[in-house]
């Protein structure tokens, strides 16, 4: 069984068949699922092949964390070629582990787990958009006068509150994802697009608007919007994109190409701010100014 | 001395940008910018040993500057990457 889905620029082909009530389940990829008869040639086009046993490579791993949202640890491998992530889960041990062949297949064993099964499809898809012009980014999305504004921050830091403090108080904008929207850099104005992967929030929007800014999200007693020099910028956006990814040269390099490709075109900001709606309106009038 | 091999340069919107690729406390903002006089520098040293005269006669066989500027932009280079952990001792 074929379901096929849209991300940004590129498609992805899901080839199911005990994992298909999983991913038929999983209501978030299907505002970005593709009727069988949509043309499908312009894209890019990531064979996706479930229910296929991959092993967990006998080398060490390039990163491994906790990922507590599942209760799963991850390791991302590099090996024979070949990418490799791998959830155990750290209770049962239950695990899946997928092989991206770093063209345009992915194999993977059996998606068990709708937590498992999200991230492990948004694993595979980010190293396919990134060799792609593309990248998943960890930011709350807001856009106005048909421009997108990704805040960035570590988590805490207040990125969905700072969004919706635009929400309240600028009028026409609305929020294009609350945590892991897509910038492509594909042409000359980079773009910002919605994906099934929106954090606790459910946005599923498919759509893609130009970036206005990047505005990296520091908590402070005072409201203050600072433009970062280019060396700023790239650190300001860097380690919000994939990050095991980062750990391998290859996507490292990928990664500089993309957030290069932004700040030829596009101003990254600091804003020390406090959760009140001058910040926001700050925020829209340093980067939208009458 | 030589350089640490774990950063990688980036041209980032038209300036070098260095990143280290695995670092160890995990802290992916630590990002460096070098002018073109120090990417030349760690082009030269890239894969060698090197000490500070051997950089002071770089500076000075490839730019016009006297022998004492050139020994104290060397050594302030020199410091600046020890600072960073660009640059390891033997």
């Amino acid at each position: 069984m074929i379901l096929d889905c849209r991300f940004a620029n590129v498609c992805c082909r899901f080839d199911a068949t005990a994992s298909l009530y999983c991913l038929q389940t999983l209501s978030c990829l299907s505002s970005f699922q593709l009727p069988l008869s949509a043309a499908t040639s312009n894209l890019s086009c990531l064979y996706f092949k479930l229910d296929v046993p991959v092993q967990r490579p006998l080398a060490e791993p390039l990163h491994s964390f906790e990922y507590s949202d599942a209760g799963c640890k991850c390791e991302f491998f590099v090996d024979g070629g070949s990418y490799f992530f791998c959830m155990t889960n750290v209770i049962d041990e239950t695990h899946i582990c997928l092989r991206y062949d770093g063209a345009n297949t992915v194999e993977c064993s059996t998606l068990i787990d709708h937590s498992f099964s999200r991230f492990a499809i948004w694993f595979a898809v980010s190293m396919f958009l990134v060799n792609h012009n593309a990248s998943f980014i960890h930011a709350s999305a807001v856009v106005c006068e048909q421009g997108a504004v990704l805040c960035l921050g570590e988590s805490g830091t207040g990125k969905s509150t700072h969004t919706q403090l635009w929400l309240r108080n600028v009028p026409n904008t609305f929020l294009l994802n609350d945590d892991s929207p897509i910038i492509s850099a594909l042409g000359s104005s980079p773009l910002a697009c919605g994906s099934p992967w929106s954090g606790k929030t459910p946005c599923y929007r498919p759509e893609q608007v130009p970036i206005l800014a990047f505005v990296r999200l520091r908590q402070a007693p005072y409201n203050k919007m600072t433009r970062l020099s280019v060396a700023q910028s790239f650190a300001a956006i860097y380690p919000s994109l994939p990050p095991s990814l980062a750990f391998a040269e290859h996507f490292a390099s990928l990664f500089a190409s993309i957030i290069s490709r932004c700040l030829l075109s596009t101003p990254c900001f600091l804003l020390e701010c406090r959760p009140d709606a001058d910040a926001a309106i700050l925020c829209h009038d340093t980067i939208l100014p009458q | 001395m030589h350089l640490n091999p774990k950063y990688h340069f980036h041209d980032v919107a038209g300036e070098h940008i260095a990143v280290p690729l695995n670092p160890s406390d995990g802290d992916l903002s630590k990002v460096i910018a070098f002018n073109d006089t120090s990417m030349a520098l760690w082009n030269h040293y890239q894969h060698t040993n090197f000490t500070l005269d051997d950089v002071v006669s770089f500076l000075t066989s490839e730019y016009d500057v006297p022998f004492d500027r050139a020994s104290a932009d060397a050594a302030n280079w020199i410091s600046i990457l020890k600072d960073n952990g660009l640059v390891f001792d033997e």
